[in-house]
């Protein structure tokens, strides 16, 4: 996506052009919305993580600084918005299988479905913040820079907390009976 | 080699971070244990599958509740579209301009109620109201606490140093930036008591500091330029939650 498109936008979204910001939302709003998903688990919830974060970002966006990507700004505030709506349903870990995939493709569902589902409902057992990084890092592939800067924590820190992440995803898969 | 090492080493071939010297170690203790172990397999898999994750698609509705719920926001404010970080400072002659203009209108009210009214008035109120102007700058020490209790943030400066205290409380993430507009600015120290949690970015004429709660992080910058303001930014989360200038504390004996 253009930057220099999205820095327009939001320079004519504050000229007060409304209708530039609708603009970013058509952009983001797929992108917002799988990743509060993959957090909270909950399409309803991953709905109202992704609308909030378009509302707070548009009241706010006379202190977004433009010498940075309006997607990481934006991507930021819909994922705080997510471990805002899991800490609000701690007790809450069921997944919903309702949402659906992006393209879905019939004969890769069939070929590991069952260990997807195992990795899937693993992952909703980890603490938000290791659920977090684990999403940053494999659906969306962004760099442990790209990911400390979501974040806004130390790349070093994105490292140690991915690897005790994945480590704690392995030993509840083990648990689970997970043996390839 | 450990358990732990194996793991760290495993998955940075699968994420393609892996370093040289680090894949010759990896690859040297596989061909010492051809026989892939339970740790291996389950790497292996995992990292495949991680990988096809699917993205999902929002339900149709969400555009709708988006739409309806921006119309109801309030707009942004429109006359603050420069960025506080891109608009460039104003010089320091023009940022004196008003300070000389209340130091002229303090005298004059000074000598009129000394004079006029024979009453007098304290020379220091006058200095202090030069010193503590306007709208952009405060000396000495600065007190931000964040929201919720989340913690505090403490500035105090002396002459061309401030030295900036960041408790957190909670599991909050908090960058610090401190910037001159006029020159270079030095770390001068840092201790922290969550280092692994802990980052700093010196530049040339800012030092940013990122930090994770709970735990406390001190930093000393210098500006090279004792008499110039300084800039406060912190950030949560993607917006900014305070946004001042800290100028240098001023001996009223000093010219």
């Amino acid at each position: 996506m253009a930057r220099d498109d999205d820095a327009m936008l939001v320079e004519a979204c504050l000229r007060g052009d409304r209708h530039a910001f609708d603009e970013l939302v058509d952009r983001y709003e797929g992108p917002l919305f799988s990743a509060a998903y993959r957090i909270t688990g909950s399409v309803e919830d991953a709905m109202d993580a992704t609308q909030n974060a378009f509302v707070n970002a548009y009241e706010k966006l006379h202190t977004f600084d433009p010498t940075y990507r309006f997607f990481s700004w934006i991507y930021r505030i819909a994922i705080n918005q997510s471990l805002n709506m899991v800490s609000r349903r701690r007790n809450q870990t069921t997944f919903d299988e309702e949402a659906p995939a992006a393209e879905p493709n019939p004969s890769e569902v069939l070929e590991s479905t069952e260990t997807r589902g195992q990795l899937k409902r693993a992952l909703l057992e980890l603490e938000p913040h290791y659920r977090t990084v684990i999403v940053l890092k494999h659906l969306e592939g962004f760099s442990y820079r790209e990911i400390g800067e979501l974040l806004e924590i130390p790349e070093k820190t994105v490292k140690s907390r991915l690897f005790t992440a994945r480590q704690r995803l392995r030993v509840i898969l083990t648990e689970r009976g997970f043996a390839p | 080699m450990n358990n732990d090492r194996l793991e760290s080493l495993l998955w940075a071939r699968a994420d393609g971070t892996i370093d040289p010297q680090d894949l010759a170690e990896l690859e040297a203790h596989l061909a010492e244990h051809p026989e892939p172990t339970d740790i291996e397999r389950q790497i292996t898999v995992m990292a495949e599958e991680l990988g096809r994750l699917e993205k999902v698609q929002p339900p149709s509705e969400l555009r709708g509740r988006i739409d309806n719920a921006l119309e109801s926001a309030t707009p942004p404010i429109a006359h603050q579209a420069a960025s506080l970080l891109a608009r460039p400072a104003p010089s320091w002659q023009a940022r004196w301009v008003p300070f000389a203009a209340s130091l002229l209108i303090g005298v004059a009210i000074g000598y009129l109620l000394h004079n006029g009214a024979n009453s007098s008035i304290d020379q220091s109120v006058v200095t202090g109201t030069m010193v503590t102007h306007p709208s952009q700058m405060e000396t000495g020490q600065v007190e931000i606490p964040l929201d919720d209790g989340a913690g505090i943030i403490i500035a105090s400066r002396d002459r061309g140093t401030v030295e900036v205290e960041v408790s957190l409380i909670t599991e909050i993430d908090i960058a610090v930036t401190l910037g001159s507009a006029a020159g270079p600015v030095r770390l001068e120290s840092l201790s922290t008591t969550n280092a692994s949690a802990t980052e700093v970015t010196p530049r040339n004429e800012s030092v940013v500091v990122r930090t994770v709660g709970p735990g406390t992080a001190r930093i000393s910058v210098i500006a090279i330029d004792a008499t110039e303001p300084l800039r406060l930014q912190v950030s949560s989360g993607g917006f900014t939650v305070d946004d001042r200038w800290i100028g240098p504390l001023q001996n009223e004996h000093e010219p």
